[in-house]
């Protein structure tokens, strides 16, 4: 199946999901969303969404998830455990492991989308992910800020051809890849303008040790807007500048995203 | 408030609002455009070309001699490593190694020759393939060339094509002495592709330069590297717009000498097709087929001195061959070229095909260099 035809049934499917949620006059509530901080999702709620994880509350402390479409590329499994929430404080892990290979595998090839030369070994690798969230909320619950650090490993279990992804906003996914390991730091905030509207903004700096003193510093905000309690359309950006082996490089690139929730 | 002053407030608003949507207009304007050129491969038309000098650069003295011009699409320091466009291996990217030892012979024939000024066509400055080694800057430290003018012809952050990624593909002009003036100007582009396509693909130049020649008149350049693959009639057009210029510096009364990589047979050529070399199957990389194109240099070899005179090159075809996809055979058409409104002094043109001339020059690139003596004025 072509990439185009996937997207499209996926964009068919969120549409379909958000057009019944609609019928169902289900009324809207931003504060159900999660946020990309260290709150998790309380027991039983999913979500999902086109550029995010579907995520599954299993009990109010512990939400596991993996992207159902990314998974036929990347295959990966991730979750996150709240360690702590005492009043406005919540403190909480991420973890993934995933399996590079296969995105390697599919990314080098001849034409359109080789990234990677077609004739690329690629090493077998595990990738392992590893953040701390530190959340301080508002009183009201309206407001989150967060702090994250976090460390990304992937050593070889198979020897291969050195590999870099250089390629904008997924070079600095791909750091450990390229490189064996990388680190991490952000800033993120998230906040819920009315029962229809929240807005995020998120800042975060990798170090990648492909070239001597690189960097991506990637930055991004975005509006989120919901219809329904179930259905959500965001709106943004995400600008990344940093030093490439080709050498300092900006891009940037605007966003769109559908997210769909239930329970909870 | 009379009714003057009304129509004067009502004017003044009017102009306000349409500022103001100018403004606004110019804002999104600029946003699409920044957002039409996410991977920065596009050109103004004529823009300034970048200047390098080397480390140690002083110019050289006053020539006694004729000015020796050289000439050579060097294969972005690929030798012959069999890449995936020849279509005889499956090669994309080159290690540093690799570039620097390509680099090294290409250094040491243009030693040998010791040109006073040099053409080169694909010569990479920071590109993916050739380990983003700065090509232009490493022969100005391995040659006896000082000054430098770059153009690039493929400039993207990342051609997501084939694994090639970032890349900054061009001609450049090396001299003796400093070039105080360097333009590229865009020629036109491939109209036989899909918009992906052409927004990734070589963006084709001249460059223009003025290098004053101590003790001479200035001497105008023009470097070139016409298309190759299209079938719309573009490599037509991109070597009337090379004679276009030359002209124009001819009519100003100015003394020039324009060449290249023509990717065009000489007018007198026998063998038009079929070429040994030829296996790509791939119509991207097919240029095997010279029959629609005879006469289309006709026009530059009836106004300028070519470097080898068209009577010597229909005597003989084979001894100016300058060109061969696979290294391993030998060369097999003319490709590349040097005019000028000047004169060459009398057989001294030459293609540099193999040991006779000082080096074998067949495993450095899959063109020959070629070279000529101007007689100045």
């Amino acid at each position: 199946m072509r990439w185009t035809h996937l997207f499209a049934l996926m964009l068919l499917a969120a549409s379909s999901l958000a057009a019944s949620a609609a019928r169902a006059q289900a009324p809207a509530d931003a504060h159900l969303w999660s946020n990309g901080s260290a709150l998790t999702l309380p027991e039983g709620r999913v979500e999902g969404g086109l550029s995010h994880a579907t995520r599954w509350g299993v009990d109010d402390n512990i939400e596991v998830g993996a992207h159902p479409l990314l998974e036929l590329i990347l295959p990966h499994v991730e979750a996150k455990v709240r360690w702590l929430h005492r009043g406005a404080f919540t403190l909480s892990t991420w973890h993934r492991v995933s399996y590079p290979t296969r995105l390697l595998n599919v990314v080098s090839r001849e034409g359109t989308a080789g990234l990677l030369p077609a004739n690329t070994l690629a090493p077998i690798v595990v990738g392992f992910d590893t953040s701390f969230f530190a959340t301080l909320s508002s009183p009201n619950e309206r407001f989150h800020g967060t702090l994250e650090l976090g460390l990304s490993l992937a050593p070889r279990l198979r020897r291969g051809d050195s590999v870099v992804l250089d390629f904008p906003f997924l070079y600095s996914r791909f750091a450990a890849v390229s490189s064996f390991g990388s680190t991490y730091a952000g800033l993120a905030f998230t906040g819920v303008l009315s029962d229809h509207f929240s807005l995020s903004a998120d800042l975060r700096f990798t170090n990648v040790d492909v070239v001597p003193h690189g960097y991506i510093l990637e930055e991004g905000a975005s509006l989120t807007w919901y219809p329904t309690k179930h259905f959500g359309l965001a709106l943004g950006y995400r600008v990344a500048h940093g030093r490439y082996p080709v050498g300092v490089r900006t891009h940037w690139m605007p966003t769109i995203d559908l997210s769909f929730g239930s329970g909870g | 408030m009379t009714r003057a002053d009304l129509a004067i407030e009502h004017a003044h608003a009017s102009r306000r609002a349409r500022g103001t949507a100018r403004v606004r207009a110019i804002a999104l304007f600029a946003l699409l455009a920044c957002a039409c050129d996410p991977f920065g491969t596009k050109f103004d038309p004529v823009e300034p070309a970048r200047l390098y000098q080397a480390s140690d650069a002083t110019p050289a003295p006053a020539l006694d001699r004729p000015l020796r011009m050289m000439d050579w699409n060097m294969k972005f320091g690929g030798g012959r490593i069999d890449f995936f466009f020849d279509c005889f291996g499956d090669r994309v990217l080159m290690t540093r190694s690799e570039v620097v030892a390509n680099l090294e012979g290409v250094a040491t024939k243009i030693r040998q020759v010791d040109p006073d000024i040099l053409f080169l066509q694909e010569v990479d400055v920071n590109s993916k393939r050739s380990a983003f080694l700065d090509q232009v800057a490493w022969l100005l430290e391995h040659t006896d060339l000082r000054y430098a003018a770059y153009a690039s012809q493929w400039r993207a952050d990342y051609v997501p094509s084939d694994g090639l990624g970032p890349m900054d593909d061009g001609i450049a002009i090396l001299s003796r002495w400093p070039i105080d003036q360097a333009t590229r100007i865009g020629l036109p582009l491939r109209s036989d592709q899909s918009a992906a396509t052409r927004y990734f693909y070589l963006r084709r130049a001249m460059l223009r330069a003025r290098v004053q020649l101590p003790g001479s008149r200035d001497l105008w350049l023009v470097n070139t590297h016409t298309d190759a693959y299209g079938v719309d009639g573009t490599k037509l057009q991109h070597i009337e717009r090379f004679q276009q210029e030359m002209n124009a510096l001819d009519d100003a009364g100015e003394l020039v000498i324009g060449g290249g990589d023509l990717n065009a047979l000489p007018p007198g050529t026998t063998k038009l097709f079929d070429f040994p070399d030829s296996v790509c199957t791939n119509e991207d990389f097919v240029a095997d087929d010279y029959r629609p194109e005879v006469g289309w240099l006709d026009p530059l070899y009836a106004r300028y001195a070519p470097f080898v005179p068209t009577a010597d090159y229909q005597a003989d075809n084979a001894a100016y061959f300058s060109h061969s996809v696979d290294g391993r055979g030998f060369w097999n058409r003319e490709l590349d070229y040097l005019f000028s409104n000047g004169a060459w002094a009398l057989g001294s043109g030459v293609v540099h095909q193999d040991a006779r001339t000082g080096l074998d020059t067949m495993p450095l690139s899959d063109h020959a260099p070629i070279t000529a003596e101007l007689v100045l004025p």
